[in-house]
């Protein structure tokens, strides 16, 4: 194989590093948008044997939201195999104990069930904050967009923006609400 | 058996009809049956098979016999057959000079002195042209070479020339136009030089016969088509292409070469790759990946090279046939005009691409 040919396959076969932040984001649908990235279904050279898929790294897995009153009502079943092993974990109790428990389990379900989803989330790195370690931040070759877009606090709005803002109608200086 | 004297009967009713095969598609009953044979038959040809296996493991492998040892054969035929099939046109005397071989005429004269009879043969043999026909041969490549690869340094040229010339390429070509079972000779399977030496001789008896100019675009046609597919770059590149290239800058009166990172990933991780873009004076030239910066750096560097050169992988077809029509000229014109070295490289003093 020439010089070309070589850096040509190893640059094709090469694995990325996304990034995704999933402050405020909704786990389940997130979890749809990182599955094909995990399995590789986002490149033409994908195959189910080619094992070409690529790393995620999920921040502020704490900060996830879920719909409606899911963290009251969601529930996680687990069995230990042993006799009056089944235990149901709220969605709350289950966030408290273990942060990245939620996101991760929804990505699994949202992968296809076949032999190569425990290696494809292996390749799933959760954290709870924004802190990385400096071997995975080094790594990192790009960033999934969110699903939903975050929106801005008014705490995050400096001064000069809000009195700049346009406003069809305000209060006068002397008025005093009640 | 049934099925076929099924089929046979309906091909005698339609051809005595005036009704065309294809007119009606009715389901023809074929039924396969099995069939059977006596029960040693197929042990028998099962051991036969085994032996002639061994025996030919043991000779070096199965018999083979020319062709003149098989029924028909036709010398004056086949020759007369092999100008036509390549659609040229041979003196008879040069080309069975160009097919005859020294050992064959030692063996012959031999074999007739043994017998007793004196050889009054006047066999030629095809040493003086086989030399004349690979002076013609490296003429005619180069001349093609240096009019297709203008940009190209003349290190590449003399690659491309060394790999066309190569016994295995000529062989290759001389056994596809049939040479195997004309030429005489006195080993048999013959060695890759007699192949070597036949076809030189052949191109010398064709500009004999029909002039330069027909062996020039039988060249092109038959040995210079080898190059088709095949990756130039991999024949040739500069040992250091870094130091190569800021050369070329230089004399180009450009700036330096600089080397940026463009994209990387999993710098930490086995996989790692890196892509580093080559700028000369913030404007981009070429970008190189590699597992570790340093291929990735070389890479740019060769890719750089091999756009000033356009020997790119996305670089045009080459010309042979029609293409060539109008520039045959040039190409006398360049055979003895060799392109510039690497070491004086320099895109001012390259012509523009005559294609």
């Amino acid at each position: 194989m020439s010089a070309t040919k070589r850096v040509q396959q190893w640059s094709t076969f090469s694995r990325m590093w996304y990034l995704y932040d999933a402050q405020w984001q909704d786990p389940f649908h997130s979890a749809k948008v990182l599955s094909p990235y995990l399995t590789g279904q986002n490149k033409p050279i994908y195959h189910p044997l080619n094992d070409c898929g690529d790393h995620v790294v999920v921040i502020n897995s704490q900060e996830i939201a879920l719909r409606g009153d899911e963290w009251k009502k969601r529930v996680y079943f687990h069995h230990t195999g042993y006799p009056r092993g089944a235990s149901w974990t709220l969605a709350w109790e289950l966030h408290q104990k273990d942060p990245k428990m939620i996101m991760r389990k929804a990505v699994f379900k949202a992968i296809t069930s076949n032999l190569v989803r425990r290696t494809c989330i292996e390749r799933l790195h959760i954290y709870p904050g924004s802190e990385i370690p400096e071997e995975i931040k080094s790594n990192l070759s790009g960033q999934i967009r969110p699903v939903m877009p975050v929106p801005k606090r008014l705490q995050e709005y400096s001064k000069e923006e809000i009195e700049n803002y346009p406003k069809v109608f305000d209060f006068p200086n002397d008025y005093i609400l009640r | 058996m049934a099925a076929l004297w099924k089929t046979c009967q309906q091909c005698l009713r339609y051809g005595f009809s005036n009704v065309s095969i294809y007119t009606s598609i009715t389901a023809v009953n074929v039924i396969s049956k099995r069939n059977f044979k006596a029960h040693w038959v197929a042990p028998t040809l099962r051991e036969l098979k085994r032996r002639k296996v061994i025996e030919d493991d043991r000779n070096g492998g199965p018999k083979i016999f020319h062709r003149s040892t098989f029924l028909e054969w036709n010398y004056d035929a086949e020759i007369f057959a092999f100008s036509n099939r390549l659609g040229e046109k041979f003196n008879d005397l040069s080309l069975r000079a160009a097919l005859t071989h020294k050992s064959y005429i030692e063996r012959e004269t031999a074999r007739l002195s043994d017998i007793g009879v004196e050889s009054n043969l006047q066999f030629q043999d095809n040493e003086a042209l086989s030399q004349k026909g690979g002076e013609l041969l490296s003429k005619f490549i180069n001349g093609y070479l240096r009019a297709v690869f203008t940009q190209v340094p003349e290190e590449l040229i003399r690659a491309m020339h060394d790999f066309l010339t190569s016994n295995p390429t000529l062989e290759t070509v001389a056994r596809h136009i049939g040479l195997g079972d004309l030429m005489l000779c006195a080993d048999f399977p013959c060695k890759t030089e007699t192949y070597v030496k036949s076809f030189k001789a052949i191109v010398a008896a064709l500009a004999e016969s029909s002039g330069e100019e027909r062996a020039r675009i039988f060249v092109q046609d038959l040995v210079v088509t080898q190059l088709y597919g095949q990756d130039v770059n991999e024949l040739w590149n500069p040992v250091d292409p870094v130091g190569n290239l800021t050369a070329i800058l230089k004399r180009e009166g450009k700036a330096e070469p600089e080397f940026r990172l463009i994209r990387q990933a999993g710098s930490n991780s086995i996989l790692g790759v890196y892509y580093v873009g080559l700028y000369s004076d913030k404007n981009f030239i070429s970008e190189g990946a590699g597992e570790s910066l340093e291929v990735a750096k070389e890479m740019a560097a060769r890719e750089a090279l091999k756009k000033f050169f356009r020997t790119e992988d996305s670089m045009r077809a080459l010309p042979f046939g029609r293409q060539l029509k109008n520039i045959q000229s040039k190409i006398a014109q360049l055979e003895n005009q060799p392109n510039i070295p690497l070491s004086e490289w320099i895109s001012e003093k390259v012509m523009s691409a005559v294609h």
